[in-house]
Formats: C-alpha cells, structure tokens, sequence
C-alpha cells in the first residue's frame, strides 16, 4: 500500500492549470490502430460543476474520450489533468477515485451477482471498510430508486432499472465527475427519462457535481451547460447548447439531429413561408400562430 | 415445488444466513464422511441412512426441494443400471450368500449390495452439493473458496483473482444462456433446424450458433472489463470485503457439531462397530 | 388474410411457480401488405407475440394461422375440461412439418440482429438463409447478392468479413440475411436500437422501400415519429393483452388513452395539435412528417404549394 505522503506527492496540482478546471485536455490524440487517429489533437477544459454534453455520430470518437479521461485508455499523445492534475502511470488509479463512469451496455456492467453487491464492488475496491457498506449501499440505491430491488439479480431487472444500478455504483465511490458513456442507448423512452431524472437530481442535491453527458440525443444535450460536438474525433463546435445548435446545416452534414423548431423552421422557407430565426418550439408556434 | 437443481433460491431461512464457510467446511466434513469405510458394508449403509437423514433435516430447514434432486437422478437411471447389470454378471466376490438365481447364474447378495452402496453415495454427495447451492450465493460461496484457499496464497498463489474469475464466471451463466437462447430463436428464424437434419447440417447449426455466442462473450468481457476498471478495480490492490453474512452462534454451534461428526466418524473408521452383530441380526454374508 | 391469431394465450414455465403469463385472450389479423406498428411498453408482451408470428413459440392455447398453415393444439390437450400440460409439452416438443414453410414466409429480424452473423465473408453469411431453405449453392448466391443490393451494400462488401464492419453496417448484412430469404411479411423488433440519427434515418428509408416493394412490415418500436411516418395501422399492447388496435391518426389524438399508457406522441404531431388549438386550419390526417406538416403551413399561409 501507498503510504499517505507518496500519495500526495502522486496528486499534486499542476500550476498551470486553472483552479476552478475538473477535466483539462491538452492536445490529446489517441488510436486503436497506428496511422488512425480516433481522438484527434482535443483540447477542452471543463469547469468544476459544469454539466457537459459531448455530441457526434457513431465512430467519432466519443466514447473513446470518456476512457480517455478515466485512464482505461492510455492517450499517444497530449495530456489530462483532472482537478488540476496530471493523469500518470502511477496516479490513474488515484485519480479514478473522483470519477464516475456508467456505460451503454446494462448487461456487461452489472458485475456482482444482486443489486447489493453490484454497488458493493466499488466500495470494496475503495477500500471502504466493511461496517460502513450497508449504509451506503442504501442510500445509493434510494438515490437511484432501486431500493426495493437491494436483492434482486439481474437476470430478474430491466435494463432500466440495470443501468439505475449501474449509476448507484458509480455514486456510491462519492466521484466529483459524473460521466455517462450513451447510458440512455439502449432503453426505452421510460428509461431514457428516467435516467435523465435521476441525473438532474444529483446535479440538484450536490452542484458541486461535474456531468459530463456523451449522447447523440438532443434532449440530453439541452440539459446541460455547454456541449462539444466531436467529429472525426475532433471537436468542431464548443458552446452553451442554444448557440451550438444555430448551426443547423453544419451539424447535419456530419449527420447529428437538429432541434425540431429549426427542422421546422428550415422546411418552411423552402416551402416560401417567411419564417424569421427561432429558438425552440414555443416561439415558432408564436411567430406562426400568434395567440391574443 | 419445482426448482432447479443447484440453484440458489432467496429464502429466509437458517441455513441461507449462515456463514458459508461453515457451509462450505461441513459439506467437505459430510462428503469425507461418505467416502469413510466403516467396517463392512452395512454399516456404510447404516451411516449413509443416518446423514441421509441430516441431509433431510436439512433440505427441510433451507427449503430446498427433495424432489427435485430425486428428479434429477432421472438422468442417471441407466448408469446406476448399466452398473447392476456389471455388478452381477461379473461378481468382485463370488463367495458369500446368494440372493437368487437366474437361470442358475447366481446373484450374490454382494452385488445387490454393492450397488445400493454406489448409489447412496451418488445420491447423498448430490444431496449435499445441492443444498449446499441452493442456500450459498455464488459470491458468498467464491468468498468461503478464497478464505479456505488462503494458504494457497502464502506461497504467492493469487487466490484473490481465481476468486474473482469465479465469482464473475458464475454471474454470468444466466446471462449467456440468455444470449444463446435469443442466438438459437435468431438462427431458427433463418431455417436453422437444431432438431433435425444431416450431420454435416447439425455442424453448421452448431457453428452458427458457437461463434456469435463467442462473439458476444468476448465483447461482453471487454465492456465488463471496462465497467471493472472504471470502478477503481485493480487485481494487485487491496480491496475490502463486503460480507452479507455475519458470525452467529447458530456458525459456532454449526461448526462444533460438524466437528464433533467428523471425530465420530474418523473414530468408527478406526474403531469399527459392528451394529448388526452386536444386535444378534443376521444378516446375508456378503464374504 | 396472411396471419390470423385467435385467442391467443402464452405463459412463460407453464405449471411451474415461477410461471408468467405474457399473452391474453390476443385475436389478431394482419392483411396482406400491411404496415403495421406494435407499441408497449418493455414486458408488455410484444416480442413474445413476435416468436408466434414464425411459429418460435407456440400458444398454450388458441390458434394461429399463417397463410394455410394453422398451429393450434386446445382441443388435444384438453381432458376433462383441464388442460393437460404432459400431452401439451409433448405435442410443443414434436415437430411441426409446416414450420419451415412458415419461416419462410416470415422473416424475423431481432434485436441488436447483428449477434447471428457468423460467416468469414458477408455474402456466405447471407446466403445462409436461403440454403437453409433448401436452395442450391448458385440461387443461394443470387438471391443474397439481390438482399445486399436492397440493403444498399455493393459488391466491394461481398468478400468483406463482416466483424471488420461498422455497427451500421452489419445490421444491415443481418437484415440482408432475412431479406435473402424473401419473405413476404417482415417482422422487425427494435431495429434502431444503437444506431445513431444517420443510421436509424438509413434504416426507416429501407423499411419504407421494402414496404413499396409489396412486402408486409410488422415494427414493434417506441419512436412515435416513425409509427407517425409510415405505419397505416398501430397495435397498442399492455400487461399482455391488446389494449388499443387503431390508426397512428387516431391513436395521438386520444389524449386520455395516451396519458394512460404513458405514450407520447410525436413532436411534429404535438406541434400540429397546438396550431390548431390557436385556431391554424391545418388538416391533420394530412401530417406524417416535419415536411407534410411544413406543406400545410405552406398551404394555410399561402406560400408556394
């Protein structure tokens, strides 16, 4: 075991860095294969309880990020810092301890055998000691709504109420950064929901709580604070969601979906009705249909 | 009831709570009991009724179902027949009483007795795994392993990751049968006859089933990976341990009376007493 | 009538304690090239439905018809008014000789389909199917060449492995697998889970063009949008039992039974109600999509037509 001093010497902050950053990419580039970059030269800085989506298609390197910044993947090039410091062999694990990380698949990421020890094997990895599991276990699981399923296996769960679970075991480690790697993907419209919910609660009971959101869906996006579009794994656009989604033709070139009103809007000059520019559903029902 | 075999059912019974390395350390004591001799073959049999009994007691307190392990030896009805036809066509002793005579080729006591003897055996070791997985969660059943095996790992054995394997590898049975049961549905919607056909036909359903099934295993196994490290698991740390049971004095009183079994039984393995004799029945002579 | 159902009943570990009921009393019948839409909730019974549309599983008791082939067993298994579950288990276990006709006639296409690929090439893994089927090597080959084309995959494909493909892709070789087949009702359950927006707006262009080619499509989904968009008639399922059978038009205007069964209807259809709520005369049998309900704008407004 490292002795508490080491430790520290491991996570010291790097000056350079503003104190207020959660995630700082520096010129991060990384490939599966050599000559083919998925992450290409990304710099971004994400604030202390900023909620972030990161949006693109299949293939454009989003989900890469994300085990990027949780170390599982070792960048070529570039560098991470969370909290200010910089992510090293050495250190990764340490750092891992202030994120959380909930994927797409809810079967593969279920790893104990009931929804008790599944939140509980984060916990024994953090070395949390035995007499205080119970009650964190609980309370996790109330936070996600799973409190009466503690026993149930998963075989017996929707994947709903897996990916809940899943989201209890990335809390359950108390993480600053909340990453969600398409967690909604595969649900159905009442899990989406639920999920989104769930999300929206903790920002509420703790803003302290950095979010970072990798989705292709828009509701996701105009929940959050700011949203990066990636391409190619490249980031091309970076602003608060309103202004990130002006840019119609652009996103649908690289095939994203755009907000309604602007499809909207968009059809209806090309049918030569004279619609001025709009920011959601609202204010279109407004300009065509004014109410008295 | 109707449940299957080896499978743990949640109930809330004495037995689920215990802890499951008595569990585990009575059914090692219970399974060297049965393979104890005792003197003679009746008094094997006279043991094996008496832990019949306990094992009774036992599928009686964990709610597990006697039935089903009786529906299971289903399956073995033709060994255990294949092993009387051998036992009496080709006698280990040909002293001793006879039974009865087919024929004029006789059948000795022995072998009758021989067989019913291979038999208890079978069906009390399947009693005993059965309950012993019916009332022990696959983790806690991993946990009792690595505890018992912890001497193992004074001499560097990483018990600790054979553990995990095990315990991940048991979690995800139901899951892969899952998998392969939506695979067979999908193949079948493309002609696929599982049932029928040529062997070289059978081959390739086969094939069409075994590769998307590692397909997907492999896929899951990099994304449960992944799912492993993004909570901070690491196989060379320390990590604690969360127990869903807690030492009661139902485990002490367990693993005194288990204990005191096996003194009995090591004692009557050394020292054989011969019941019937000393009760004056006679009994046919198997020598 | 292609397929009937008639008082459909299915439980799952029938007779046992952890037995579920999943159909209900289901009377059904889908016509020949139709575009139908199954809606529900997960559990509700949908894709058990499904596996009886191809004889994959078999009703405890009741009665389904594809094209000539029936598949019903209650007056065999029953004695003395009861069911005899023995008689039943062993009349599910024989074989049916008209299930393969049946499983030609419908093709299924499952969820995340692309877990049946399992061929070294793509055009071996489609031809699959149609061997199966009793074709010769040479037909088996055309006919996956045709599927692939319907799928928009060109010959550059063919001697491709289909794992080195993207996600996109390989539903679409799995779905070529069914096509090859050539079916003519096409039953597909959540086709789109895990495509992103390009590859669900590929994917709902390739349904609509097998439906213009005379196929009959069966969609279980949840994207309300497309039930809109394509499907001439919707079956609503809840806790097994069909709770609504209906059109799209219908079934987004009936507010109480939307609030009930937590469905909610699309954007562009919510958007068009509210329109008319503030008094637009908009038609709305005539808003299928983001375009039709632009033309209507258009035509209420007086813009180009």
């Amino acid at each position: 075991m490292r002795s508490k001093k080491k430790e520290l010497e491991l996570t010291k902050r790097d000056e350079n860095i503003p104190l207020d950053s959660a995630i700082y990419l520096s010129n991060l580039s990384f490939g599966y294969e050599t000559g083919k970059l998925n992450v290409k030269n990304v710099s971004v800085d994400i604030k202390k309880g900023e909620r972030v989506s990161i949006i693109g298609h299949n293939g454009s390197g989003k989900s890469t990020l994300s085990k990027l910044i949780d170390g599982i993947l070792v960048q070529n090039e570039g560098d991470i810092y969370i909290f200010g410091v910089k992510m090293t062999d050495e250190n990764a694990l340490i750092l891992r301890k202030d994120i959380g990380l909930v994927f797409q698949n809810p079967d593969s990421q279920f790893i104990g055998s009931t929804v008790r020890d599944d939140i509980a094997f984060g916990l024994e990895n953090n070395q949390v000691p035995y007499k205080d599991m119970d009650a964190i276990i609980e309370d996790c699981a109330r936070k996600v709504d799973m409190e009466e399923y503690l026993k149930s296996e998963p075989s017996n769960l929707s994947g709903g109420q897996k990916q809940r679970v899943a989201i209890a075991g990335a809390i359950a480690r108390r993480p600053k950064i909340l990453i969600l790697d398409e967690a909604g993907a595969m649900l159905d419209p009442k899990g989406k929901k639920e999920i989104r919910a769930i999300i929206k609660e903790r920002k509420q009971e703790d803003p302290d709580l950095t979010i970072l959101t990798i989705t292709h869906e828009i509701d996701d996006a105009y929940d959050s604070d700011r949203v990066l579009v990636l391409n190619h794994g490249e980031i091309i656009l970076d602003d608060r969601p309103e202004v990130v989604f002006e840019n119609d033709d652009l996103l649908r070139s690289i095939h994203l979906d755009i907000p309604f009103s602007h499809k909207l809007a968009k059809v209806l000059r090309k049918n030569g009705v004279d619609v001025p520019e709009v920011k959601n559903d609202e204010e279109l029902l407004e300009v065509l249909c004014p109410s008295n | 009831m109707n449940t299957k075999l080896g499978k743990y059912t949640s109930f809330n019974t004495l037995l689920h709570h215990m802890d499951a390395r008595v569990k585990l350390i009575t059914m090692i004591i219970f399974m060297v009991s049965v393979f104890l001799d005792y003197g003679t073959t009746y008094m094997n049999l006279v043991v094996d009724l008496f832990l019949f009994l306990i094992l009774v007691i036992l599928c009686i307190i964990g709610k597990v179902s006697v039935g089903t392990i009786f529906r299971a030896l289903k399956a073995i009805w033709l060994m255990i027949f294949i092993i009387l036809i051998i036992n009496v066509f080709f006698p280990a002793t040909k002293t001793g009483d006879i039974a009865f005579s087919i024929n004029d080729f006789p059948v000795y006591w022995s072998s009758i007795m021989n067989v019913i003897f291979i038999f208890a055996r079978l069906v009390l070791v399947l009693m005993m795994t059965n309950i012993f997985t019916c009332v022990t969660k696959p983790l806690e059943l991993t946990n009792a392993l690595e505890f018992l095996l912890f001497p193992l790992s004074l001499i560097r054995i990483p018990i600790h990751k054979f553990a995990m394997a095990l315990s991940l590898a048991l979690r995800f049975v139901p899951t892969l049968q899952e998998e392969a049961d939506r695979i067979i549905k999908a193949q079948a919607s493309r002609g696929v006859d599982y049932k029928q056909g040529k062997i070289k036909d059978k081959v390739k359903s086969i094939v069409s089933l075994i590769i998307p099934l590692f397909v997907s295993a492999f896929t899951s196994s990099g994304q449960l990976a992944d799912a492993m490290e993004a909570r901070g698991y690491d196989p060379n740390a320390k990590r604690t341990k969360y127990k869903t049971t807690h030492w009661s004095i139902v485990d002490t009183i367990s693993l005194f009376l288990a204990a005191s079994f096996l003194t009995g039984a090591i004692l009557l393995a050394i020292f054989p007493y011969d019941l019937f004799s000393a009760l004056q029945i006679t009994l046919p002579k198997l020598k | 009538m292609p397929i009937q159902l008639n008082q459909v009943y299915y439980t799952y570990n029938l007779n046992r304690p952890d037995s579920k009921r999943a159909l209900e009393d289901i009377s059904l019948t889908f016509d020949d090239h139709c575009f139908t839409a199954l809606i529900g909730k997960t559990g509700s019974g949908k894709s058990t439905l499904i596996q009886h549309l191809n004889a994959l599983l078999l009703p405890d008791s009741g009665r389904v018809q594809i094209n000539e082939h029936v598949l019903d067993f209650p007056v065999q298994v029953k004695k003395n008014g009861k069911v005899n579950y023995r008689k039943m288990k062993k009349l599910h276990k024989k074989k049916l000789p008209q299930v393969k006709e049946i499983r030609k006639t419908v093709g299924i296409v499952f969820q995340f389909p692309e877990y049946q690929i399992f061929e070294e090439t793509v055009l071996k893994d489609v031809s699959f199917g149609p061997k199966n089927f009793g074709c010769t090597e040479e037909e088996a080959i055309e006919k996956a060449k045709k599927a692939l084309t319907m799928v928009h995959l060109d010959e550059s494909f063919y001697e491709r492995s289909p794992f080195e493909l993207s996600g996109g892709e390989k539903r679409r070789v799995a779905i070529a697998g069914i096509l090859a087949m050539e079916p003519d009702i096409l039953v597909l359950d959540e086709p789109t889970v895990g495509l992103d927006v390009r590859g669900q707006r590929e994917f709902f262009h390739l349904i609509q063009d097998l439906y213009d080619q005379g196929k009959s499509i069966i969609l279980a989904t949840h994207q309300m949008d497309v039930v809109l968009r394509t499907c001439s008639r919707v079956i609503v399922l809840d806790q097994g039992k069909v709770v609504l059978d209906s059109t799209p038009l219908k079934l987004f205007q009936d507010k109480e039974f939307l609030s009930s069964s937590s469905i909610e209807p699309p954007i562009v259809f919510s958007f068009a109600m509210s329109l008319i709520e503030r008094g637009m005369p908009i038609r709305l049998e005539n808003i299928r999509s983001t375009s039709t309900l632009a033309e209507e704008i258009a035509r209420v407004k007086g813009g180009k037509q």
